[in-house]
């Protein structure tokens, strides 16, 4: 059975999905703040969830052989899942980097960054879509079911609410009733990611080959699961304080914001990191 | 296209593994890599019945593996830089293109038979390549040419199909080829299991996962 170097492919599953989720929810409450400096604030602060799909990206590289030649894969748009989720990941981060250079070097015309980030959320969106999709391989039954982009999307879902909700923070924070939406959003999205989860492991107990059943493949399933719901529920504590009480500092509340985004992305590295642990084909 | 692959008759496979080192000398592979496995298939048991008698239900055979060739190749499917092809010529599904492989693996992770493998001294995927030179040559694959037992046949694999009417396209622990379409062709011994048996278990695990 194949061991699969795979920590680097959770941190990127985790971190650019969670990444591109952010940006866009920025991106939309972006829209909604009125002055030109709130709108600049918010431009500088896009660097964060840039540089967390940045980040994962280049950790990915890591389980490459050979990264010299990673150059076709961008050829190769359309050629495989694997090549659509690398291409428009690529053209995520060209889009939110370039805007995000340009936006804080000068001003923009309203049009231009409205259109430019515009491009960006839609690029995150298709790719978001792309990685949820990349698994769905046919000779690997256990990773193509429907609990794998479900759970991948939801878990971007949540911590992408969260997390822009957190850097919101660092700009004065939203109004009461935003936060709360986004909050709950993180909060449903958690339930879902579990319930996608037990039911993959449900539906394990129902694969078997000559090598495996499906079932032992991922050591501490359930304890694993505990440890998910564990952070996302501190995650949620941490920011519903930071956003909430009026009487803490501000140097506590952003203290708080960027515990809850570790909390909330180490739950979600875990979920990963438990699915590509399931990784059996159909044969031998 | 002539699709071409590989008839095997696991009623003659001794399991002695002439046609893997037969195979690894022409390709020169160093001692971590096989382009082709023989598993060895065991189960079963002794039994004591109602009258204090013993009756057997064991059995075990091999199945000598390399690349089926598929012909819809999960491999190539599957690989983001298009250094997987497919032979026009032959069907034979070759790997790992020096200049354009990243070997990043995915062709190891989604082949139900675990055939390729991304070799750690040039960090490029290696599999068998049917031996593509000697049949250009009107030749046969080595490990074919080589087999004392003669349990290894290859030609356009309709031809192998007519030519061994029983044969079957795969027995156990292969999976069941919906998904790839191997192009292989299988005599069965009377020991063997059809795939999806779960009375067997593969003897030789860490053997055949030495890649
Ligand atoms: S056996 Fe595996 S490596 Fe060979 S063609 Fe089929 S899927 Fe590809
Ligand atoms: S290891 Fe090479 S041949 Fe295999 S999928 Fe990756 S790029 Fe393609
Ligand atoms: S056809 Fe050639 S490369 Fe393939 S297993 Fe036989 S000897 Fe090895």
């Amino acid at each position: 059975m194949l061991e699969l170097d795979s920590t680097s492919l959770a941190v990127f599953t985790t971190l650019a999905p969670a990444g591109m989720v952010a940006f866009v929810v920025m991106a939309l409450l972006r829209s909604t703040v009125a002055d030109h400096a709130g709108k600049r604030r918010v431009d500088h602060l896009l660097a964060i969830p840039f540089l967390l799909v940045l980040s994962g990206f280049i950790t990915s590289t890591a389980h490459l052989g050979t990264p010299t030649n990673a150059l076709y894969v961008i050829t190769g748009a359309g050629r495989s899942p694997l090549s659509n989720e690398v291409v428009s990941v690529l053209a995520f981060l060209f889009l939110a980097g370039s805007y995000w250079m340009a936006a804080i070097s000068r001003d923009l015309p309203r049009q231009v960054a409205g259109a430019w980030i515009a491009a960006g959320s839609v690029a995150a969106i298709i790719a978001v879509g792309f990685t949820s999709i990349a698994y769905s391989i046919e000779t690997i039954p256990t990773w193509n079911t429907i609990y794998t982009p479900l759970a991948l999307v939801a878990g971007a879902l949540g911590a992408g609410c969260l997390l822009s909700e957190g850097i919101y923070l660092f700009a004065g924070g939203l109004k009461p009733t935003r936060s709360t939406v986004l909050l709950v959003a993180y909060a449903l999205s958690c339930l879902v990611v579990l319930t996608a989860m037990v039911l993959l492991r449900i539906e394990l107990d129902t694969i078997t080959t000559f090598v495996a059943k499906a079932s032992g493949l991922a050591m501490g399933y359930d304890v694993r699961l505990g440890f998910y719901a564990i952070s996302s529920a501190g995650a949620l504590c941490a920011l519903f304080n930071a956003s909430f009480r009026e009487e803490i500092s501000t140097k506590t509340r952003l203290a708080l914001a960027c515990a809850s985004a570790f909390a909330a992305l180490w739950g979600v590295f875990l979920v990963r990191d438990l699915f590509y642990q399931t990784y059996m084909t159909v044969g031998v | 296209m002539t699709q071409y692959g590989f008839y095997f008759d696991s009623t003659r496979c001794t399991g002695c593994k002439t046609c893997t080192l037969a195979c690894k000398d022409k390709k020169d592979l160093p001692t971590n890599l096989v382009y082709r496995k023989v598993f060895d298939y065991e189960g079963g048991m002794w039994e004591q019945g109602a009258n204090g008698t013993y009756q057997t239900t064991a059995f075990m055979y091999h199945l000598s593996l390399a690349c089926n060739h598929c012909e819809n190749p999960a491999c190539l499917e599957n690989c983001p830089t298009g250094s997987i092809s497919k032979d026009e010529a032959t069907g034979a599904v070759i790997s790992g293109a020096e200049e354009t492989c990243i070997g990043c693996g995915t062709c190891v992770q989604v082949c139900p038979y675990g055939v390729p493998a991304v070799n750690p001294d040039t960090e490029k995927s290696v599999k068998c390549d049917m031996c593509i030179d000697l049949v250009a040559a009107g030749k046969q694959p080595i490990c074919v040419e080589s087999c004392p037992l003669r349990a290894l046949e290859f030609g356009p694999v309709e031809e192998l199909r007519a030519a061994h009417p029983d044969a079957v396209d795969g027995i156990a622990p292969m999976p069941a080829g919906t998904e790839t379409v191997p192009a292989i062709v299988i005599a069965t011994c009377p020991a063997a299991k059809m795939p999806g048996d779960t009375e067997g278990f593969v003897a030789n695990e860490w053997e055949v996962a030495a890649n």
